[in-house]
């Protein structure tokens, strides 16, 4: 290294760089003070929820069966072995209509 | 964490943290984008630095290597539209007094016009204040390419300097 290039070396380090804005320290602090959580912490994290859940819907199986055990589902009605009513019989419950309120069936008409 | 981790690493903010936007800001166009790297690099260095063999070597390396990523993500874009305006205001490098504003002006645009391989070995060696073998390791060349480089650079920069003295 000459001469002269101690004189160059002078001046360039008699300036200084520019200090590093205040925000720019204060998102480092954000990610070094505050580091993110490790990933190990978050997969046992995981664990720890999914088995409490699991649990819960256990026990929500297990309450169910207590509070309703084998209970059978009605049975559905058979609308195939519905069988109307014949004319004569319609006729018939028509002529004890004498017994039901007046004006809701007319008494008449099965004579008619 | 500890208290005297967090005050660790302030003080290697303290020590480097200057020449490393100095750094940057040879690499990166925008000022944001010098800071970005400053951040990304730092954090990097600082959580990986117990493999380190030259930690100050690796610290400038790291920023380095995260000034000349050229991915960037949406919180970066966004922040470059929020501060367009203020970019002209910060775009000057060096904090100089005012008997040293023209010597300012005169190193930023010799600098400019360096190479970059030129300018980040002088950034590293006046302003980080590494050694020939610590800018070797930072750039992966051996130090005497280093050490070439810089006087390279000083050859360069010498006569743009004694111009400017001149005036």
């Amino acid at each position: 290294m000459n001469e002269s290039f101690d004189k160059v070396e002078k001046d360039l380090a008699a300036l200084r760089p520019r200090p590093l804005p205040r925000e720019l320290v204060d998102r480092l602090a954000e990610d070094l003070d505050h580091p993110p959580v490790r990933w190990a912490d978050r997969v046992l994290a995981s664990f720890v929820g999914a088995g409490a859940l699991a649990a819960c819907v256990i026990v929500g199986v297990v309450t169910w069966n207590v509070i309703a055990p084998n209970e059978s589902p009605q049975q559905p009605t058979d609308l195939t072995s519905f069988t109307p009513a014949s004319l004569a019989a319609y006729q018939q419950m028509l002529a004890r209509g004498a017994s039901l309120p007046p004006g809701l069936v007319d008494p008449l008409s099965a004579t008619r | 964490m500890a208290a005297d981790e967090s005050e660790s690493w302030r003080r290697w903010l303290d020590r480097h943290g200057s020449a490393l936007l100095l750094l940057a800001r040879q690499l990166c166009h925008r000022t944001s984008d010098a800071e970005d790297a400053v951040q990304d690099g730092f954090v990097r260095f600082w959580r990986s630095r117990a493999r380190a063999n030259d930690p100050p070597a690796y610290l400038f390396a790291c920023v380095r290597s995260a000034a000349m990523d050229s991915t960037r993500g949406r919180r970066r874009r966004a922040r470059h539209e929020a501060d367009a305006a203020t970019f002209d205001a910060r775009s000057s490098v060096f904090a100089a007094s005012v008997e040293h504003q023209e010597l300012r002006t005169n190193v930023e645009s010799a600098l400019a016009r360096l190479p970059a391989e030129q300018r980040e070995v002088v950034v590293m060696k006046i302003w980080g204040e590494l050694t020939f073998a610590q800018i070797g390791k930072a750039l992966t060349i051996s130090p005497d390419t280093a050490a070439s480089r810089y006087r390279y650079a000083l050859a360069k920069l010498e006569p743009a300097l004694a111009s400017g003295a001149a005036r």
